[in-house]
């Protein structure tokens, strides 16, 4: 396995070496500087991270299941910085034709950003896709959501996905007119509470369906955010006295900046209030759908979920009981040891002791009271 | 030298050159053995229920400190944090100062296991534990180590079980739930915990993982791995990251009445400080820690905020309390090297003056 999956390495090294090669070769610098026009953002192909794509999709199954995990968040990661290169490298090619002064590489990426941020504000499904895969970061706390809806249900993290719009608000007026429609049917007959139960799923579906888009539009929000925090930065370079002499350090820039941003914006009340509201609806949906399930198992007259837990605690209290009951055990064993020894070789310090049968214990207030602020010293340690 | 100092042919080349690097650590990473966690020897104790208790042979140093001491994980991932690698193992360096070093994992609890209230945990299995260790060796009083959320429950056992605890030492532990730059705390206060513990039973270690990692996601998702890429060209290099990894995303669990109170009590009402958080019968009060209390905390942790474990001194009872600042991260006081060099010294010399 090993000498294959080497090849398979190999393979891609020599290809990608060849790549680079072939790509140099079209080089605006060494084709004396050929004229060279910058590309706009939302056309640009990802011949690199598409090339290591590929290759990823080959080498997979060389790759142990205890390093394949961390392999796919290494690969989306790599994918994501080579697809960043490629975008600012389509604008330093443009900044290498027009001369070597800071100005003019500033202005250059300036107009990237610009024309970046022009494309992530189009409101479309695939303006915000772009955004949140812009650098591949830009999406990290969104997909972090959708993993954890993944773990906690049946549903896919993205299930709703497909229900996004744009206009989330316009959405929601529609689904809204069509669930009052669907809310004011009156139930009937015995079926009332089924029906009811339906009725339910529906509106708390509807519900995480708006907390997702409201917490998705938040995202999106922050994803502008932290494309100007970064042209201010870029624009400021000097005055702050920094250099970017390599493509990580301008991946590390942009790093900073949406941490910098994240960070400002994940205390405020808005976004503590989207995130609590989206793991409420979440819930809500998720325990209904329990109940609706426990209907069902009701009917076919297997074990619920609902009974499950009734025996659960029945266990656990018996469990408790138990475990009290032996501590209690314990200690009047070593008191009747004590007892019917006529000299004890040691005095008994080490009972067992029953904390059912403790006091609680008093507050040494009197001790608290005569200390000295002072005796509660303050060592840090050196830095070294 | 101009701000930026970027040519196409160069990017290319970086490019170029990171491909090759990753080409590398993939060999790296392919030919790395079966992933190892906790590395020193250690034999059993006492077992309850999924809860095992270890005492770690001491390979080097033998046992020069009297009086043994307890490390209290948290029930957030596993305490094999501690002991992670050969050069890089909190319980070793306290057994290479002579302490008796003994361990609870608690294990990974499952559905059954969801009633297991804070009581149980503190009053029951920590109790239960210190109880075997002092009979063993035949001693009234123990000291107590607690790590992050096992701080918090060994500041409430301490309180409760003063005549057992003979020294205590917090590392990373909150007290005050409170402060203004506790993220984990803002974000806990929207979320209706009952529709929460209710609906999962236990809270999945997974939920709880991505929500640290959400803290800073652009750099704990993001940036870490292409970071890791120069460095994973060096075999054992590769072999340490995946070992971290593996501990980051081994989450047990969390007993659902457990988390309950904990959120409650805790993040929501910030009762320890208030010496309102009910334990059985028993109310704890940190006013009744009157034994020796060192607390250890990381200047750059963004889980446990030094603000969050600061305040413990205005609430103990203690006349001797002491502070040990390390500049460094909630995991980095365990793992880096500077923390090997100084924090399980900094433990031994303090309980050495105190385990007279």
């Amino acid at each position: 396995m090993s000498t294959d999956s080497f090849s398979i390495v190999n393979d891609w090294l020599s290809f990608q070496k060849k790549y680079w090669e072939t790509l140099s070769s079209f080089n605006p610098v060494n084709s004396s500087q050929k004229e060279s026009t910058q590309q706009p953002f939302n056309f640009i192909e990802n011949p690199w991270s598409d090339a290591l794509q590929n290759w990823w999709k080959k080498a997979l199954p060389a790759a142990t299941p205890s390093v394949q995990d961390f392999f796919s968040q290494l690969m989306d990661q790599t994918k994501f910085y080579l697809q960043a290169a490629e975008h600012m490298n389509s604008a330093f090619q443009t900044a290498s034709t027009l001369g070597h002064t800071g100005s003019q590489w500033q202005e250059a990426i300036n107009k990237m950003l610009t024309g970046m941020k022009e494309t992530f504000s189009i409101v479309s499904p695939d303006g915000q896709k772009t955004l949140h895969n812009w650098m591949g970061i830009g999406e990290l706390p969104l997909e972090n959501w959708q993993r954890i809806v993944s773990s906690l249900s049946v549903m896919p993290g993205d299930f709703f996905q497909g229900l996004n719009t744009p206009d989330s608000m316009r959405m929601k007026d529609k689904v809204q007119a069509h669930l009052d429609q669907f809310m004011s049917a009156p139930g009937l007959g015995h079926m009332r509470e089924r029906q009811w139960l339906y009725q339910e799923l529906y509106r708390l579906g509807v519900n995480y369906q708006t907390a997702f888009q409201e917490y998705t539009q938040f995202q999106n929000g922050l994803g502008l955010k932290s494309i100007d925090r970064f042209q201010s930065t870029f624009s400021n370079l000097e005055k702050k006295g920094m250099h970017l002499d390599s493509m990580r350090s301008v991946y590390d820039l942009w790093v900073d900046c949406c941490e910098e941003v994240y960070a400002e914006s994940a205390v405020t009340d808005e976004y503590v209030a989207l995130r609590g509201s989206l793991i409420n609806a979440l819930m809500a949906l998720k325990l209904h759908s329990r109940t609706m399930v426990d209907e069902v198992l009701e009917g076919l007259n297997m074990p619920t979920k609902r009974e499950l837990n009734t025996l659960h605690q029945r266990a656990h209290e018996q469990w408790r009981e138990n475990k009290k009951m032996r501590n209690e055990l314990a200690s009047l064993k070593e008191q009747i040891a004590a007892i019917s020894k006529p000299e004890p070789a040691t005095p008994a310090k080490s009972k067992t002791p029953d904390r059912t049968m403790r006091a609680a214990p008093t507050a040494k207030n009197s001790e608290k009271n005569t200390k000295q602020a002072d005796q509660k010293k303050s060592l840090t340690q050196p830095d070294s | 030298m101009p701000t930026i100092n970027i040519t196409p042919d160069k990017a290319i080349q970086e490019m170029m050159d990171f491909t090759q690097k990753l080409g590398k650590s993939f060999k790296n990473l392919l030919n790395a053995e079966e992933i190892t966690t906790g590395v020193t020897l250690k034999e059993i104790i006492y077992q309850e229920d999924k809860m095992i208790l270890y005492r770690f042979i001491p390979e080097v140093t033998p046992v020069k400190k009297p009086i043994p001491v307890l490390i209290v994980y948290a029930l957030v991932n596993r305490p094999y944090m501690t002991d992670i690698q050969e050069d890089r193992s909190t319980v070793r360096g306290l057994l290479n100062e002579g302490l008796d070093v003994y361990l609870i994992d608690w294990g990974y609890p499952d559905g059954a296991d969801q009633y297991l209230s804070m009581d149980d945990y503190i009053n029951g299995y920590l109790d239960r534990c210190v109880d075997v260790i002092r009979k063993r060796h035949a001693m009234d009083k123990i000291n107590l180590l607690g790590i992050c959320q096992g701080g918090t429950f060994s500041l409430c056992y301490s309180s409760l079980h003063t005549d057992k605890i003979k020294n205590l030492v917090t590392m990373v532990t909150p007290v005050d739930f409170h402060t203004p730059d506790n993220l984990l705390s803002r974000w806990y206060q929207n979320i209706d915990v009952d529709l929460l513990v209710d609906t999962m039973g236990n809270i999945p270690g997974e939920m709880l993982n991505y929500t640290f990692l959400s803290l800073k996601p652009y750099r704990l998702m993001g940036q870490k791995y292409l970071d890791m890429v120069d460095v994973l060209d060096d075999p054992e290099t590769a072999k340490n990251f995946l070992r971290m990894e593996k501990w980051i995303f081994d989450s047990p669990d969390q007993a659902g009445e457990t988390f309950r109170q904990f959120t409650k009590d805790f993040y929501h009402g910030n009762k320890l400080i208030k010496g309102e958080v009910q334990l059985g019968e028993q109310t704890v009060s940190l006013n009744n820690i009157t034994m020796p209390v060192l607390n250890i905390y990381a200047l750059q942790d963004h889980l446990v905020p030094p603000s969050a474990t600061r305040p413990l001194k205005d609430y103990v009872g203690s006349g001797d309390y002491e502070e040990l600042a390390f500049k460094g991260g909630h995991v980095g006081i365990y793992v880096s090297g500077r923390a090997q060099q100084t924090i399980p010294k900094a433990i031994g010399d303090w309980l050495n003056k105190r385990s007279k």
